[in-house]
């Protein structure tokens, strides 16, 4: 007994895969990497060196598709946060990366956000428990530009034990985080086997894979990090504006990028992680819509249902500027459509404006949020005993349920509040008339007061602060 | 010494079955009885108590120990001298006529229970003159009324009179989903709690008050 959604006929999902196949090898994908069009060429794909673009041909997309792993391994500083995306079950993580914005923690007013935000929104996300992962979500926007990247890095990895995953400008990048996590981890060979971190890498629609973001991938790929390839394209700005086309440049783009990872390096992790979205046509920014929802219900439908690999859904993403009853409404809707999917990375709780702004409130609601739709998406077992057959034989007409052994065996594993107020009117009024920001603003301070995730061991932490400090000078100098 | 913790475990646990027999052993051990009640029972329902307070635990648990108590009691009672009997009281409840709503008001007297009172529950679609009919046959103390209907609350004003009328001592406290502090006021009724926990608080105050 389980609560599905789909969204695609097989034949529809045949066709989408044709007309990408189509599209990779007639129209083709351009790349200002000439590492990537050697690799193609190499592979046999017909590259214009001139154009900078590469057909690439549909045998070589079937075979990529084949040596692609079927499941990805996270892992975390703490192995009992360790997982695997199996293509059953969500795993929600707050919004990323580099957001500019967060509402203050005392005032809530929308403020640029410095590394110790980031600290503190990680510290939240590591102690709230529906969170599988921590995105690496705000900007070091406090910290010069050059080594704001590195930086937020390394106080991330400093403030969970969970997985966490980020985003690398370019190769340079790449190398130093795949250091550090091999430091902690305990060398390369066991980073492969239980990857501390995933990145984001970013397809640029329509169908470009440029240089910084595809070579740090190849590094990651090579590194056996994670890549959730991301790409965006918007309906009527980059992409056509019709759903069907729209999810079909998605495709494309999705398997252009794969290809070159399994051509570089068979066997790399990869996700699909494309969040196709729709704009306010007035002025051409992306908003949060229902076909973007759709889209990304799309995306898990073709992942896990054609091509049997891990998704990424954008759940808890809201146009909204305040926790108010758009972001509500936004975000449960997205973490319904998604978590029915399975869509296995869950990004975007605590965010507001399309993820220009963090909010400590919205990362607890959200938190709520989700495990209440994790229970709606439950696999309910059906046997004698939840039947429970028995028991409403012993009870019999007209009694109640609540002294019986089977309702104390069972009634926990139902849903409970947190912070949701369940209570009735007047004891609402009895706790201060509460709206739910306030309850979860007290829960915030709670937390940071008493929680304190266990620090990377001292020796460990010290070559980590080593490979920082040097590559933090060479960038500073440069 | 008498170790009672195997019964307030049970008691706690709500294992009903476990604790007639224990309770039956400790007594056949030579265990002082009033300890028996005192350090192992009671001691056990006011840990579950706060507990419950707490949010450690919910209903069926309060219940199941409850439950389990009065096993317990079951074996006590005959022994022990009638001063002994801890009773916060006599409550007689009901949901008023026209009204077939049952549970909420069978959780409060669960809730009552375990805070110490002993609970004549006349069921649901109660005649309204039943009411102080069987508060005065039981020497009560308080009378607990229930409605969840906005159209059978206003019987409870009947109640109210007829209890307030015949002057019994009981004192007379309403509840319900559409019940506020303001109707309680308006009939004349001595009190009212929002929910079952704080019935339970509400009747302690009103019965020593």
């Amino acid at each position: 007994m389980k609560a599905r959604l789909s969204l695609f006929s097989e034949d529809e999902k045949t066709r989408i895969h044709d007309a990408s196949l189509q599209v990779l090898a007639n129209i083709g994908i351009k790349s200002d990497s000439t590492k990537v069009l050697d690799i193609l060429k190499d592979s046999g794909a017909n590259v214009n060196y001139d154009s900078k673009i590469a057909f690439i041909p549909r045998n070589l997309v079937e075979e990529a598709l084949k040596v692609m792993p079927k499941t990805v391994v996270y892992g975390a500083r703490n192995p009992k946060y360790d997982y695997v995306l199996d293509k059953k079950r969500s795993h929600p993580t707050p919004c990323g990366f580099d957001i500019p914005y967060i509402t203050d923690w005392e005032t809530g007013q929308r403020r640029p956000s410095t590394n110790e935000d980031l600290a503190r929104l990680t510290r939240l996300a590591d102690y709230l428990d529906n969170y599988d992962e921590v995105w690496t979500s705000l900007a070091s926007g406090d910290l010069p530009v050059p080594i704001q990247g590195i930086s937020s890095f390394v106080t991330a990895l400093r403030n969970t034990e969970k997985h966490i995953t980020y985003q690398a400008a370019n190769a340079e990048e790449a190398k130093f985080m795949i250091e550090v996590a091999a430091t902690i981890v305990g060398g390369r060979k066991e980073l492969k086997k239980r990857p501390l971190f995933g990145v984001e890498v970013s397809v640029v629609s329509p169908l470009r894979l440029d240089v910084g973001p595809v070579e740090a991938a190849l590094e990651f790929g090579a590194a056996g990090i994670p890549v959730l390839v991301v790409g965006m394209p918007v309906s009527g700005t980059t992409a056509p504006a019709t759903v069907a086309g729209t999810m079909l440049l998605a495709n494309a783009e999705w398997l252009a990028e794969m290809t070159v990872l399994q051509l570089a390096n068979p066997g790399a992790p990869v996700v699909y992680a494309h969040i196709p979205c729709t704009a306010n046509y007035a002025t051409g920014a992306l908003i949060q819509s229902p076909e973007g929802l759709l889209y990304k219900v799309g995306v898990a439908d073709m992942a896990h249902n054609y091509y049997d690999v891990p998704c990424m859904g954008y759940g808890g993403n809201t146009s909204a500027k305040l926790l108010d009853a758009q972001a509500g409404s936004e975000k449960a809707q997205s973490f319904m459509a998604f978590m029915l999917m399975a869509s296995d990375v869950l990004s975007g709780a605590g965010e507001l404006d399309d993820a220009l702004c963090m909010c400590p409130e919205a990362l607890v609601i959200d938190n709520e949020m989700i495990g209440e739709v994790f229970k709606f998406v439950e696999k309910y077992e059906i046997n004698d005993d939840t039947l429970a057959l028995d028991v409403i034989r012993e009870v019999g007409p007209g009694g109640h349920f609540m002294d019986q052994q089977h309702t104390l065996d069972h009634f926990r594993e139902l849903w409970a509040p947190t912070i949701s107020d369940k209570g009735t009117f007047h004891t609402w009024q009895e706790k201060g008339s509460k709206p739910i920001d306030k309850v979860a603003k007290e829960k915030v301070r709670e937390i940071l007061a008493t929680h304190k995730p266990p620090p990377i061991p001292e020796d460990v932490d010290r070559e980590v602060s080593k490979i920082y400090e040097k590559v933090k000078s060479e960038l500073l100098k440069s | 010494m008498l170790d009672l913790a195997e019964i307030r475990n049970a008691v706690i646990k709500g294992a009903r079955n476990d604790v007639k027999g224990l309770v039956e052993k400790a007594v056949v051990e030579g265990g002082d009885v009033s300890e028996i009640l005192k350090e192992g029972l009671i001691t056990a329902i006011d840990i579950v108590g706060d507990k419950f307070e707490k949010g450690e635990y919910f209903l069926p648990e309060m219940l199941m120990s409850t439950m389990a108590m009065k096993e317990g009691m079951k074996v006590l009672r005959p022994l022990l001298a009638e001063n002994d009997v801890r009773t916060s009281g006599v409550v007689v409840l009901g949901t008023v006529s026209g009204d077939i709503h049952d549970i909420g008001k069978s959780i409060i007297g669960a809730m009552l229970e375990a805070a110490g009172f002993s609970v004549i529950d006349l069921g649901a679609d109660v005649d309204l003159d039943k009411f102080a009919q069987a508060a005065k046959q039981n020497d009560a103390d308080l009378i607990g009324l229930s409605a969840l209907l906005t159209t059978t609350m206003v019987g409870m004003k009947d109640v109210v009179e007829s209890v307030k009328g015949a002057g019994l001592k009981a004192k007379v406290m309403v509840g319900g989903a559409p019940v506020n502090q303001e109707f309680a006021d308006q009939i004349g009724a001595d009190g009212y709690a929002p929910d079952a926990p704080s019935a339970a608080r509400k009747a302690r105050e009103l019965v020593s008050g």
